[in-house]
């Protein structure tokens, strides 16, 4: 039987995940053009190519995200229309892909550090790429990403600050986006930038107060105070969280230690000489 | 039984004495506690041109305020020292905010903590923020007040400790101060 009305019908490729399709782990989302005459469709898929074992009616849409999918699996997918008549007897040129790829933890760095970053998740490919949001492009750098399985991602991480007078990563959690060979990509705000306490000890030139938080550093950070980055006496050093504003907030981690020495890993009343105890 | 009781009561009378008399009950059902009046006796009273120094703020009960004043002394921008006391028989209360470095009209940051674990010990910082210039006095002002409760009677003493230091606008210390500087003692009666 020939559905009129009915023609052309053309997927045009996996859609990428956005707003307009979200997928997730196990999900793929896809669109098509609108086939004259349809008042639903419905999408066909399975694990070989043309040879579908399973079908949802997704309705009068043009895009749609089918769940329930294995991970790390190629799934083949295409889309016939119907419409009172019933079904179109052709299906749609087929796209397939892996389901979206899922980020479910990400080994957090400290500023200062050059780690091997551990990405656990699922979906990964070979070939996936991994990078962070531009605007933290400059203090978070990423190199050597491979997928080591298709469920860990392994990445050199290097967080600023690596030296004295660079722009620290600001701290707190950041947008890493991963994109597999075929476009289909996921991005989340997993990566989590920790403080550096050890930088606390801003006015680390005078001698006599070296390795212990004191009114010098609540002094030396009182004296930037309200400088932004871009400010001409702004000082990365005393922006200690990286938010680009040397504030009441970078004084209030000095505050929280104030009195302590540096053991070399945390910042303790015992580290101190006793005539400071 | 009867020498248990008569011993409470001898204890109890001999209690009342040491407090001066008050507030004892020789009937055996409220002892009141000791009242200690706070009081601070400054180590140099009348100090000297260049002089960071503890002075009385005054007293309320078993509470006496602690000005930590500068005389004499111009380019102040910024102050970082210590003060220790003694944990068994005194506590720090609080801080209040000075008339020093207020002059400036900008705003002054104070922080005063005593840090996490330590006992008998406040570490003071308070500066001006930003390009606010510096200032000075040419009599006496207060940099910062520490309030304190005495919880005995008895003589205290307060000091400063080491590397206590005035910074001048640059972060620099300033020198010349008298050193060390003067503190005190507080006193329970």
């Amino acid at each position: 039987m020939r559905i009129r009305g009915i023609c052309r019908l053309a997927v045009i490729g996996l859609a990428i995940a956005g707003a307009a399709v979200p997928s997730w782990a196990g999900s793929i989302g896809l669109t098509w053009d609108p086939a004259a005459g349809a008042s639903g469709y419905r999408v066909y898929y399975g694990t070989a190519s043309r040879q579908y074992t399973a079908s949802l009616d997704v309705g009068n849409v043009t895009t749609a995200a089918i769940s329930g999918l294995g991970n790390c699996t190629t799934w083949y997918l295409a889309v016939k229309a119907y419409n009172s008549v019933g079904e179109s007897p052709d299906y749609s040129n087929e796209v397939s892909g892996w389901p979206r790829p899922e980020i479910t933890s990400v080994t957090p760095g400290m500023q200062g550090s050059q780690y091997t970053m551990q990405i656990l998740g699922t979906n990964f490919q070979t070939g996936v790429a991994v990078d962070v949001d531009a605007a933290d492009s400059d203090t978070i750098t990423l190199s050597e990403v491979r997928a080591v399985s298709c469920g860990e991602i392994q990445a050199a991480a290097t967080i600023d600050p690596t030296t004295e007078g660079v722009q620290p990563a600001a701290v707190g959690f950041h947008r890493l986006t991963i994109e597999n060979p075929d476009t289909v990509y996921a991005e989340t705000l997993a990566l989590e930038v920790r403080i550096d306490p050890e930088r606390f000890d801003v006015n680390d030139g005078d001698e006599t107060t070296l390795d212990r938080l004191d009114g010098k550093d609540t002094a030396w950070i009182s004296k930037l105070h309200s400088l932004r980055i871009g400010d001409s006496a702004y000082d990365p050093d005393g922006d200690l969280n990286g938010d680009g504003w040397i504030d009441g907030e970078d004084l209030s981690y000095i505050a929280a230690n104030f009195g302590l020495c540096w053991s070399g890993n945390a910042w303790t009343l015992e580290s101190c000489p006793s005539d400071l105890q | 039984m009867k020498a248990i009781v008569a011993w409470i009561c001898f204890a109890l009378a001999a209690v009342s004495v040491a407090c001066g008399g008050s507030g004892g009950s020789t009937a055996g059902v409220v002892v009141e506690p000791t009242t200690i009046a706070a009081s601070f006796v400054a180590e140099q009273p009348s100090p000297g041109e260049h002089t960071v120094s503890m002075a009385s703020g005054g007293s309320d009960g078993d509470e006496v305020v602690v000005r930590i004043d500068v005389t004499g002394q111009d380019g102040v921008w910024a102050a970082a020292f210590d003060v220790h006391f003694e944990p068994a028989y005194v506590e720090y209360v609080s801080y209040a905010a000075g008339t020093l470095l207020e002059q400036s009209g900008g705003a002054v940051n104070y922080t005063v903590e005593e840090p996490e674990g330590s006992s008998g010990l406040v570490v003071v910082g308070v500066s001006l923020t930003g390009t606010t210039p510096a200032v000075g006095t040419t009599t006496t002002r207060t940099l910062v007040s520490l309030r304190f409760r005495v919880k005995d009677l008895g003589t205290f003493p307060l000091r400063f400790g080491d590397g206590a230091v005035l910074l001048d606008s640059n972060l620099d210390p300033l020198t010349g101060l008298t050193e060390p500087w003067p503190a005190g003692s507080l006193q329970g009666s």
